[in-house]
Formats: structure tokens, sequence, C-alpha cells
């Protein structure tokens, strides 16, 4: 089939402006890479493009799609703003991996998170052993959180009176 | 294109929406983009695989077993990963020393086709401008470099304040 190019210019500019009005609208924390949920939908809203700029969808067709992925996503991250049990149902919730200095198996275990996973986690937090971290959580992004024992912290402005 | 066929993509829309909201909340945090390049690659795929059921090329079922068959393949292989050290090694790859002891590792680094400037510009990025400042610097599972710097170039930690050490004293 051969493709009519003015076709192509103009299907990508419709997509393209319509999506940025409805991103811009719904706001940079809806569509942001906080959570898992939300780089699966950047993935999606970039996979439904290319069959309307190919024009084996009808453009209409394109549009009405990534309205409703973008709006459902809205919805669901605006209901689990508002209610805790929906939050907890949608997304995962914080584990401790290590408390005072020493590692919590259980959390490890529930996570399938080696030891050498959480240690590669904690370098890239500039930490070296687990007896410098009071607590290192797995946040519900995928990201592990380092907290440094009050000894390991760097002295705050506040306490230099103390360096003398 | 009538309105039923509209209405039709933004239900299979709706339904695609929370069968993956179900799917990476049931593979947990860790597996979807967040440690190695592969959960990113699972990612990718999972959001690939959504437009043909959208806009009906594929039936319902058919993309419900496509996510579903690389859910499962990648959460044999998380927890395989998990209990296997062997496997581990095999399907993730090992962090990579590329500076220790201030030393950069030049074999590391061409292991890696990393070239120097690579690795200065991550350090930069660390807010590092001397290697000499870094105890270990390495490239770990997930594509980033991670920097632990010489005691010495560490900032004033409250553990130094109480030391027995010559210039500091402790607090009367």
């Amino acid at each position: 089939m051969e493709l009519d190019l003015t076709g192509i210019v103009f299907r990508i500019s419709v997509m393209y402006l319509y999506s940025l009005a409805l991103v811009r609208i719904a706001g940079k924390q809806s569509i942001g890479q906080l959570t898992a949920m939300d780089l699966v939908v950047t993935l999606i809203i970039g996979d439904l493009f290319d069959d309307v700029f190919w024009a084996e969808v009808p453009l209409l067709q394109g549009l009405v799609g990534f309205t409703t992925v973008i709006l459902t996503h809205i919805l669901v991250t605006y209901l689990t703003s508002r209610s805790k049990t929906l939050d907890r149902l949608v997304n995962s919730w914080a584990r401790l991996l290590i408390k005072n200095g020493k590692l919590v198996p259980e959390g490890l275990q529930r996570e399938w998170m080696r030891q050498e996973t959480l240690q590669f986690e904690m370098r890239l937090k500039g930490e070296e052993h687990p007896r410098e971290v009071r607590e290192a959580r797995l946040e519900p992004e995928g990201q592990v959180s380092v907290l440094k024992a009050d000894s390991n912290k760097p002295i705050q402005k506040k306490d230099r009176s103390r360096l003398r | 294109m009538d309105v039923n066929e509209l209405l039709l993509t933004a239900l299979r829309a709706s339904f695609v929406y929370f069968f993956l909201l179900l799917v990476v909340r049931v593979m947990g945090k860790r597996e979807i983009g967040a440690t190695s390049a592969f959960d990113f690659i699972v990612a990718l795929i999972l959001g690939e695989v959504v437009d043909e059921i959208i806009y009906g090329d594929v039936t319902i079922l058919q993309g419900v077993i496509a996510i579903v068959v690389v859910a499962v393949w990648h959460l044999v292989n998380s927890w395989a990963s998990f209990k296997s050290e062997f496997i581990d090694k095999l399907t993730g790859a090992p962090p990579t020393v590329v500076v220790r002891s201030g030393q950069i590792q030049r074999k590391n680094l061409a292991k890696e086709r990393l070239s120097e400037d690579e690795l200065f510009s991550e350090l930069r990025l660390m807010g590092v401008d001397d290697p000499k400042e870094v105890k270990q610097a390495t490239l770990e599972p997930n594509g980033k470099i991670s920097v632990l710097k010489e005691d010495w170039a560490k900032p004033v930690q409250y553990q130094d304040l109480s030391a027995p050490r010559p210039k500091t004293r402790k607090k009367s």
C-alpha cells in the first residue's frame, strides 16, 4: 500500500499536539516515572501511536485509545491518592530490609532479593556496610532508600559548635 | 469507522489498563524496570504488546495469554535467581569494579566497553572530580555506577566528634 506522505505529517502532528495538550492538562505527576505502573502507562502510550502514524488504525480510534488509557490512569492515581485502602491495593508498600545495622532476612525473603542485590543498591547510595545504616527499605517505586546511622551522618551546621 | 468500534476501543483500552495494573502488582516492586537492564526490557515488552489488543488486531484472550506468559517467565526468572547463585550469575550481570583505591581499572573498563571519558562523566555526576577520592567505583548490575569515597574524602561525621584523635576533642 502506498502511504500518503502528507497524511503521515498530518496524523503525526494531530497526535503530537493532542497528546501534548492532554498530558499537560493531566499534570506531570500522573504520567511521571514514580511507580512501575507510570512506566508501563508511558510505554503503552508510546506503543499506541505508531499504528496511527502508518494508517493501520484510523486517527479517531488512536485518539480514543490514547485518551482512555490516560484518563483511566489519572482516575486511578487520583483515587489512590485519596484512599489509603485503595493505595495499598494498587501500590505495594515499603519493606524494611535493614534495621539498626542488621539485615532483616524476612524482608529480603519476601521480596526475593539477594544480599548481593541489597549490597549494590547500598553502594549506589554510597554505603558500604549495613552496620552504618539505620534503616533501609525497598520503596514502592522499586528503589532502595538508605538512612544512615546517626554516627555516620555528616555533621550538620547546627552542631558546628561541637567541632571546636 | 462507526461509533461502536470507538466504544469497543475504549473498552479494550480500559481492560488492558486494569489487567496490566494487576500484572504489575503481582510482579512486585522490583520486577518492572527497576533492578536490571532486563527488567526494563520486560517493561518495554509489556508496553509493546498492547496496541494490537486495544485496536482489536488480536483477540483479548490472545493478548492476555501473551502478557501472562511474559510475566510468568519473568517471575520464574526472579525466583530462580533468588534461590540459586548460579542462575543469578547466569541471568544477571555481576558488578564490575572500575576504580579501586583511586586507581582506574582499565582492564575492567575495557571489559565493559566503557571509555575513560564516560567514567569521568559518571564520576562528575556524582560530584567527584578526582578519582583519587574514590575508594571503589563499581558498574552495578542495573547499569549505574556506584561510588564509595575514601574515608578521608567523606564529609566529617558525628562519629568523628567523639573519636579520641588529635584535633577533635570530646564535647565538654
